[in-house]
């Protein structure tokens, strides 16, 4: 079952095209997150979805109905923005409170004296006292509600965000880069209890973020969005394993994964930095291949030889439980990035001559045009066009 | 002779601080003597004065404490300028406030011309009022005037608005807001671009998404501490109305449109009675101080509580 | 040595500077100058003539001319702030109602003296009304040099349709709203008689009707007996012809008159040059003299009149040559053809001349003309609150006007507010 259903879906500002053709289906339940660096998009996407932006051409469809053309509060939608939104002049319970006001008083009702001589006006307005009560209790903020949002701490702010948006008991779930005004700590926090959150309520949530660890920790699946196109769309284990793209795979990871140039040498052999690589694969690698090297597939080596590259250390960093060795390889204006065990710290001097091992069966191969050579398995969404 | 010299010279600084303090005096100087001999000695002379009975150029006055205060609160002309002062400054500021607001709104809304519309609206408060006064004048005339004209060919009645007791004060209003007017559309459209977007979409998504419920959610509340200011600036600019009385109306007819300054000019320079004037300019002085504490009290619990 | 040089090489220059400054002065120490304070600006034209021409006949004096001044309140609150500081000029041109003001401040120095010691001074060359427009009380305090009078303006085109023929003006009160009346039925969309209503209108129709504000040592109000009644009655009758409908600012009531909207029209004399500017030939102005009964009938002067400030004798001197020369032939020629003001010596239009001739040219003049022998000063009433008490005079006259009150009570009224502004 389709939660939510993008398809074909272009838009342009002016004469920058924002998005183009962009089809998606986002299943009923899961943590979708759209990754991508800034200016690719997904804010907009995200926006179309919720009817906050009106797509140039392609549908949209919600739980199953075509919402192209029903106002963002008719589409069973809710939102959590970056910069949280709390209208500032109201109390925390207030703020929650607002969109069921909206959907159950009408304009009269909601007048600040004479709605309240209204009648029924009372009753809905416990009802609602109530729920709001229950979705605060629920995200521990119940001890806040009578306090303004300019009172809050920042995590606060963002339960209360989220609260508003539970309280609609929405179809889906949209988060625009919500935990990016956080500190660190707070993130780390936050990001487990969004998951808690998504795993309690079981509705489908979309989320934007430019970070890759939220969208490797939190999704169920990540839709990698470059130059107003999804790339990929898989599980974190598969993007991260098998990207589909050069660029996929250099946006997922830290340290970034290092790319070498590559001759091809015949027979599975390629010529890179120096040293030669002797590859399993037999494919048609063309004239020339990158070599995508995640920094954990280097290994320490005692002496130069085939599968293995040498260079010069330029320095180490020191994360407590890893250590990331940077080293200078011929024919690579970047240095190389090693994760070596942090026991070879004292053996490590700056300057010196480093031999590193590559495994080479977890090498990615990269073809000139950007695609990932392989035998074709995976869930890959090939890329019409490709611009550099 | 330079052992000497180098004795003496730390003799005059022995403490370098003093030397900054008379530095930081010396800057500051030339200010306080201006404001000193521009402001706080005139204002005091206006004190003292009002405690008189001076007339402009008597060679001689005398102390009468009080008095010139008790005759001003018997007095029905002064009485009228209080009353005409509260009920201008009453009707220019809230038509100032909804007025500029709805301009603002509308010109925001708006795709294009936005810089053109907010320069002719505001073309009315650089303009000298005592120009647009005369040209007031020539509108408003009763019987050739465009105002009167374009009413009766409309069928609508007309009046003497300048010269009829009922009308005159509504009028000056009317041209009090015309020329507030600016200055309130100029500040909204400032405060209007600083609301963020992201507001406005979470009302949109919470349901919000009226016109009025708009206005009502983000717009109206966002805009509350550049409205104080609004008040606080049309309101005091009112209560300092001198100009249109001086020129379309001298205070008439019989004192219905006599306000706080224009007494306080008459009293001092055509009847010449400068103690009453200066017991006038007290009265004003104290309504402005205690307006001007009032909106500063309210304006600092607003900012420290958010 | 070497400091001598440097004195002499910074002084040189100051001292040929000084030098010839003070060789300058010498120069000059030959001629006086004379301070003089002038006002209304409009007329600075003609202040600059009648200096450079008294200039022109006395070479030993020279003029210093101050005419900043916008216009009579102006220029006596000028005179006011200068007495504080010491700082008078010598002669100066006020307003004739302020006249009282500034004698009372002792400012002004009484002129009766200079009067009878001068052999120069005689009815042949200076007519009795150049000093009777500058007398306070008893004494003469200024000579007047221009005057002007409320005159009626009208419209003759509108007032001869109705005239049938007719081609004099009424010459009573009763005849001219007639005519206004017949006017406004005619042509609904003109008013037919307009007359401001300030201080110093009611005190010209009170006088007209042979009365006065207050009696001769100004002991009791006046204005309330038979002439009092009488002009309040007619301003009454002047409302209810119209205007009290349509009362308009004295601004308003100019551009009506001169846009045909207005066809009588009661102003001052001095109006009659932009008038004519306005109107550019479109209608033609006629204008008479205020309809006056009985022998004691009179007219408050407006206009300017010279005053002596110095108290110094020699200098004292030269301001009464400057000041006869203002007020005789030669200065009225001048005034009287650069301005709207009437002269106040009436010998120098009695004389053949150019004034005569300026005159012959100018036949709308003769209203005002007609006025002078019965002219008398603007009356001030005693005391510190006379500007609170003209504002009163308006504010009750204006009642009356737009019928908001009958005339009686309004003089009862207005009686009583201004005795308890007169000093006790």
């Amino acid at each position: 079952m389709v939660g939510v259903s993008v398809r074909g879906i272009s838009k342009s500002f002016g004469s920058a095209s924002i998005l183009n053709g962009i089809s998606l289906d986002i299943c009923d339940g899961e943590f979708l997150t759209l990754l991508g660096p800034s200016g690719c998009g997904k804010s907009t996407l995200l926006r179309i979805i919720a009817g906050l932006e009106q797509q140039d051409c392609g549908t949209i469809e919600v739980a199953g109905i075509k919402v192209d053309h029903l106002r963002p509060k008719l589409r069973d939608v809710a939102m959590v923005f970056q910069s949280y939104a709390l209208y500032p002049h109201l109390t925390v319970s207030e703020n929650m409170a607002l969109p069921l006001r909206m959907r159950r008083l009408s304009a009269w009702q909601r007048l600040p004296v004479i709605g309240a001589l209204l009648p029924n006006v009372r009753s809905v307005c416990t009802e609602i006292k109530t729920e709001v009560a229950r979705t605060a209790k629920a995200l521990g903020i119940d001890h806040l509600l009578s306090r303004k949002p300019s009172q809050l701490s920042g995590g606060q702010r963002q339960r209360v965000a989220v609260g508003r948006a539970m309280v609609r008991h929405p179809a889906v779930f949209l988060m625009d880069e919500p935990l990016s005004n956080l500190d660190a700590k707070l993130r780390v926090q936050m990001r487990g209890e969004i998951k808690e959150l998504h795993r309690r309520l079981g509705v489908t949530f979309v989320y934007v973020t430019h970070d890759q660890t939220e969208a490797m920790t939190m999704s169920d699946r990540v839709a990698v969005m470059l130059d107003g196109q999804v790339a990929q769309v898989a599980s974190p284990r598969q993007i991260y394993a098998c990207p589909a793209d050069r660029r996929v795979a250099e946006l997922i990871g830290a340290p970034k994964i290092n790319l070498l140039e590559a001759a091809p040498r015949g027979e599975g052999l390629l010529a890179i930095a120096g040293s030669t690589l002797a590859v399993d694969n037999v494919l048609d690698f063309g004239d020339s291949v990158t070599v995508g090297i995640r920094p954990e597939s280097l290994q320490f080596a005692d002496r130069a030889g085939l599968n293995t590259l040498t260079g010069r250390l330029r320095y180490v960093e020191h994360v407590g439980a890893d250590l990331f060795a940077y080293v200078d390889v011929p024919g690579s204006r970047e240095p190389l990035v090693a994760r070596l065990p942090v026991e070879l710290a004292s053996r490590l001097q700056s300057d010196q001559t480093l031999h590193l091992r590559v495994r080479c069966e977890q090498a990615l191969l990269f073809s000139a045009d950007g695609r990932r050579l392989s035998e074709g398995d995976g869930q890959v969404t090939p890329l019409r066009s490709y611009a550099e | 002779m330079s052992q000497q010299q180098v004795v003496v010279d730390r003799e005059l600084w022995v403490e370098t601080g003093s030397a900054e303090a008379l530095a930081g005096y010396a800057l500051v100087g030339p200010a306080l003597f201006l404001i000193l001999v521009l402001f706080i000695l005139p204002a005091g002379a206006v004190l003292a004065i009002a405690a008189t009975d001076w007339h402009l150029g008597a060679k001689t006055l005398s102390f009468i404490g009080t008095a010139n205060f008790t005759s001003l609160l018997a007095d029905r002309a002064f009485r009228a300028a209080l009353f005409n002062t509260a009920a201008y400054v009453l009707m220019v500021v809230p038509s100032t406030l909804v007025l500029g607001l709805s301009l603002a709104l509308l010109i925001e809304s708006g795709k294009s011309l936005r810089a053109f519309y907010r320069a002719i609206h505001f073309l009315p408060f650089m303009t000298s009022l005592a120009a647009m006064a005369i040209v007031w004048e020539a509108l408003l005339h009763p019987t050739i005037g465009l105002v009167n004209q374009v009413l009766a060919a409309v069928g609508l009645p007309t009046a003497n608005w300048l010269r009829s007791e009922t009308t005159v004060l509504p009028i000056l209003a009317v041209i009090g807001t015309w020329q507030s007017l600016g200055l309130a559309l100029v500040l909204f459209l400032a405060g209007l671009k600083a609301i963020p977007q992201e507001l406005y979409d979470a009302a949109e998504i919470d349901g919000a998404d009226g016109l009025l419920d708009r206005l009502q959610t983000v717009t109206l509340p966002s805009l509350a501490p550049v409205s104080l200011f609004v008040v606080i600036v049309v309101m005091l600019r009112a209560f300092a109305t001198f100009d249109i009385v001086q020129i379309l109306t001298k205070g008439g007819p019989d004192d219905a449109s006599v306000m706080l300054l224009y007494a306080l000019y008459r009293e001092s320079f055509e009847y010449l009675r400068t103690g009453y004037g200066a017991a006038i300019a007290v009265i004003f002085l104290v309504i402005v101080i205690a307006l001007a504490a009032i909106q500063t009290r309210v304006v600092n619990t607003r900012t420290s509580r958010s | 040595m070497s400091v001598l040089k440097i004195m002499s090489q910074r002084c040189l220059p100051a001292v040929i500077v000084l030098g010839a400054v003070l060789i300058g002065n010498v120069a000059h120490a030959q001629s006086t100058v004379l301070r003089v304070s002038a006002a209304p600006s409009i007329f600075s034209k003609t202040f600059r003539a009648l200096a450079s021409a008294f200039e022109r006949e006395n070479p030993d004096v020279r003029i210093d001319l101050d005419v900043s001044q916008f216009d009579q309140p102006a220029i006596m609150r000028q005179t006011l702030r200068m007495a504080i500081f010491g700082d008078l000029p010598d002669v100066s041109f006020q307003g004739s109602n302020y006249l009282r003001l500034l004698a009372d401040r002792n400012l002004l120095i009484p002129l009766d003296r200079f009067m009878n010691a001068d052999p120069a001074w005689n009815p042949q060359l200076y007519s009795p009304s150049v000093a009777s427009a500058g007398r306070v009380g008893k004494m003469t305090y200024g000579l007047g040099v221009g005057m002007s009078f409320p005159i009626v303006f009208y419209n003759k085109s509108l007032v001869s349709k109705v005239q049938e023929g007719a081609s004099s003006f009424p010459g009573n009160w009763d005849g001219i709203l007639e005519v206004a009346r017949r006017i406004q039925s005619e042509n609904n969309q003109v008013l037919g008689l307009f007359s401001e209503y300030n201080s110093f209108m009611f005190q010209g129709l009170v006088g007209c009707f042979g009365g006065s504000m207050m009696n001769a040592d100004d002991s009791r109000i006046t204005f309330t007996d038979n002439a009092g009644q009488e002009a309040m009655e007619l301003i009454r009758r002047i409302g209810l012809a119209g205007q009290a409908k349509v009362d308009m600012t004295k601004s308003q009531s100019r551009q009506a008159f001169t846009g045909a909207r207005i066809a009588i029209l009661l102003d001052s004399s001095s109006s009659l040059a932009s008038f004519e500017s306005e109107v550019a030939g479109r209608f033609e102005i006629g204008t008479a003299p205020l309809p006056m009964t009985g022998s004691d009938a009179s007219l408050p002067t407006a206009g300017i009149t010279v005053v002596m400030h110095t108290t110094d004798p020699a200098r004292q001197g030269l301001a009464w040559r400057f000041m006869k020369f203002v007020t005789g032939v030669e200065g009225q020629t001048v005034v009287a053809t650069t301005t709207g003001y009437v002269p106040a010596n009436e010998t120098a239009i009695a004389n053949p001349g150019s004034l005569a001739d300026h005159y012959a040219a100018h036949p709308n003049m003769q209203a005002a003309l007609r006025s002078t022998p019965r002219s008398r000063g603007w009356y001030a009433f005693p005391g510190e609150n006379a500007g609170r008490i003209d504002m009163m005079i308006e504010d009750r006259v204006g009642e009356v006007m737009r019928l908001r009150q009958l005339p009686a009570p309004a003089l009862d009224r207005l009686a009583k507010d201004i005795s308890t502004q007169l000093p006790k």
